[in-house]
């Protein structure tokens, strides 16, 4: 999402929505600072969404990948500390484009956890909505 | 009982209630007459 971050002045008047599925949303408001972002993040709890997006579970292999490993190690020697995750390391996420009547115009799934649409993608989507 | 049918292009997002970064319900029909991006996250680092 910091790529919609950076990109809002070529989004138009959209409002991103980050979703996560934390079971305590008390941390989303930290988690909201630590982005740098001034629009919604919000917790689907229950992984509704996920469900009926289709947002699928990574495979064992593809989201503890050699480069997985290698990034946190990389955090760890720059002294950050990692905590043992308590949510489901294996959900995939997914981006959405939503028109203004509330109907999917666009949706990616994205096939492993390092993938998701360029930016570009997105803003085309926008764009088609908008007319710009 | 849960709604998982899936949903696909063109069809009405679920009005899902949801809770935000300030602890208050969030619904995606309040925000009607904007185009919305949504992104899915995977788990909280």
């Amino acid at each position: 999402m910091l790529a919609v971050r950076d990109h809002l002045d070529q989004l138009g008047d959209v409002l991103p929505i980050v979703i996560t599925f934390t079971d305590d949303p008390t941390r989303l408001a930290a988690y909201r600072t630590h982005l740098g972002i001034d629009f919604p993040v919000v917790a689907d709890v229950d992984r509704v969404l996920y469900r009926r997006f289709g947002a699928g579970r990574g495979s064992l292999r593809r989201v503890w990948s050699p480069g997985t490993l290698v990034m946190y190690a990389r955090l760890l020697r720059r002294g950050r500390r990692l905590h043992t995750p308590t949510e489901d390391t294996r959900q995939l996420g997914a981006d959405a484009v939503i028109d203004r009547d509330g109907r999917l115009h666009r949706l990616w799934l994205p096939p492993g956890p390092d993938t998701r649409p360029h930016i570009d993608e997105i803003i085309v989507a926008v764009h088609e909505l908008t007319g710009h | 009982m849960t709604d998982d049918r899936g949903i696909g292009e063109g069809d009405l997002l679920p009005d899902v209630t949801l809770v935000d970064h300030e602890g208050a319900l969030f619904r995606f029909s309040d925000h009607r007459g904007r185009p919305l991006v949504l992104v899915l996250h995977r788990h909280l680092a």
